[in-house]
């Protein structure tokens, strides 16, 4: 079985996802053969953009602590898979700690415009540190509420938080949105970014190598793919759904 | 019995014909209803095509008092149930609730509160409620802990059952003051949530809803300010497989 999801241009052809057939456990298998082919491809840039490089380094280990929380050997089982997506990105001397740009969230406001890459970088730097922000929750909503209804992410949004403008094939926007959804879910395991982190990496995976590439840091997409998959399964696991690979 | 000061917007959906239909059998019948049409080369998503219909209606099985408006027969459509029930309707060209057509249409009726039963995804807009009418919805999912789109899916994972609720509808997306909710067990077969199991639970209630209106002569609000919760979208298919396939019962 394919899986359908993923196999044509998602930024030029969005699905809806309204009314999606049943297929049984075949179609999660499809699913994660899907998922472990897109983590091989290589899309990397040639120097890595940062401050994405930089979040992704801390974002890792949080996402392994958070997941050997939920379920015991779970933060290995997502050190493994990004093994075998050779997806290991260790932080380096002299990378700067996110606190800056956490704190950055509580100078958004919807009376004035928002640039989404700013945004995205606050929201995912909140959730790296120990600042407490319950601005985190409502703004990552607003974002999924716009998202949700258009299935694109624009480059800013004007006061109000409404239409988005400029440019909305910003594949560094999707991806900084994903890692966002990733951390999000595994601190709280709120069906609803699970279900949102698996559209948006839907459309990361429906894009062509040479789109992807150059937009994206050394092991990105392999890190929030593995994220997703290790959420899946230790959500499957727990309902008692079988989901071994095909 | 026939509700004098009740009337029905109503595409027809599977949703709309097992509300008409579990409205027949506790003679609960609206006075009037009016009817949004759509094209008929295109079905819309809340529409069941023959074949679909009828192999989800087969899954439809069990006993379970709480699951008995789920034993509709979703392939009626609800013109030829009109008029066997002798229902006054007519018919709008439009399918959209904010049509001005449509407003008006509503505007001119004697009735004070509608069922809403129209096509999924419409938000009433300021000139279908400034006609004075009560929009009589039942959302499906349990309010005000699940609004949105698919919440039954994103209940049943989460805990294990389904919800209903009605709510007067108001600009806000299922914030409107409820009625009455309730929460249904899983039904034997998942498989047929979307277009039968859903409509039945809001049936159960739309009946239950209208139960009340009449043995208190007027409406009771379980919920009157329905603030909070969470705002879901439409599930993705991996976690709506999840849901279906879900062995572990326990919450």
């Amino acid at each position: 079985m394919n899986y359908l999801y993923s196999q044509i241009n998602r930024l030029e052809e969005p699905h809806n996802y309204m009314y999606t057939p049943f297929q049984g456990e075949a179609f999660l298998q499809s699913y994660q053969s899907s998922r472990m082919a897109a983590m091989h491809r290589h899309v990397a840039a040639e120097h890595d953009t940062e401050p994405d490089h930089m979040l992704m380094t801390f974002a890792l280990p949080a996402l392994e602590k958070l997941f050997d929380t939920a379920s015991h050997g779970s933060g290995k089982k997502f050190r493994a898979l990004l093994e075998s997506g050779s997806a290991i990105s260790e932080r380096r001397d002299g990378d700067d700690y996110p606190d800056d740009l956490a704190k950055s969230l509580d100078t958004l406001a919807t009376s004035a415009p928002v640039t989404t890459l700013d945004l995205l970088h606050a929201l995912i730097a909140v959730q790296l540190t120990d600042i407490q922000s319950a601005n985190a929750k409502i703004w990552l909503d607003r974002l999924i509420q716009r998202f949700e209804v258009t299935k694109i992410l624009y480059e800013r949004y004007p006061a109000g938080f409404r239409k988005g403008e400029g440019v909305k094939t910003s594949v560094r926007l999707y991806w900084l949105f994903a890692l966002a959804l990733c951390l999000f879910y595994a601190r709280s395991n709120g069906l609803k970014y699970l279900s949102v982190l698996l559209k948006v990496c839907d459309l990361l995976c429906s894009l062509p190598e040479n789109v992807l590439r150059g937009h994206i840091p050394e092991h990105g997409l392999s890190s929030v793919l593995a994220a997703e998959i290790v959420s899946v399964q230790l959500l499957a696991e727990k309902k008692g759904v079988s989901f071994a690979p095909e | 019995m026939r509700l004098n000061d009740l009337g029905m917007i109503a595409g027809d959906t599977s949703r709309s014909r097992a509300y008409l239909q579990a409205l027949a059998r506790h003679e609960l019948l609206p006075n009037y209803v009016l009817m949004l049409e759509q094209s008929p080369d295109k079905p819309l998503p809340s529409q069941l095509g023959i074949s679909q219909s009828t192999s989800e209606s087969e899954r439809a099985n069990g006993v379970d008092e709480c699951w008995s408006e789920a034993h509709f027969d979703a392939n009626q459509p609800i013109k030829a149930l009109l008029d066997e029930l002798g229902i006054a309707f007519e018919i709008s060209a439009s399918k959209d609730i904010n049509d001005p057509s449509v407003v008006e249409a509503i505007r001119r009726r004697s009735e004070t509160t509608f069922i809403y039963s129209g096509f999924g995804g419409a938000l009433l807009r300021k000139e279908a409620l400034s006609t004075g009418k009560h929009f009589l919805h039942v959302h499906g999912g349990y309010l005000p802990d699940y609004k949105g789109s698919t919440t039954n899916y994103y209940s049943l994972i989460a805990e294990n059952t389904l919800g209903a609720s009605a709510i007067f509808l108001n600009e806000e997306i299922d914030c409107g003051p409820v009625l009455l909710r309730r929460k249904f067990p899983p039904p034997e077969s998942r498989q047929a949530i979307d277009h039968i199991y859903d409509s039945g639970a809001r049936a159960k209630v739309l009946v239950e809803t209208l139960q009340s209106y009449l043995k208190f002569g007027g409406w009771k609000f379980e919920l009157p300010i329905n603030t909070g919760g969470e705002t879901y979208y439409i599930i993705h298919p991996v976690l709506k497989h999840i849901a279906i396939l879900a062995k572990d019962q326990g919450v």
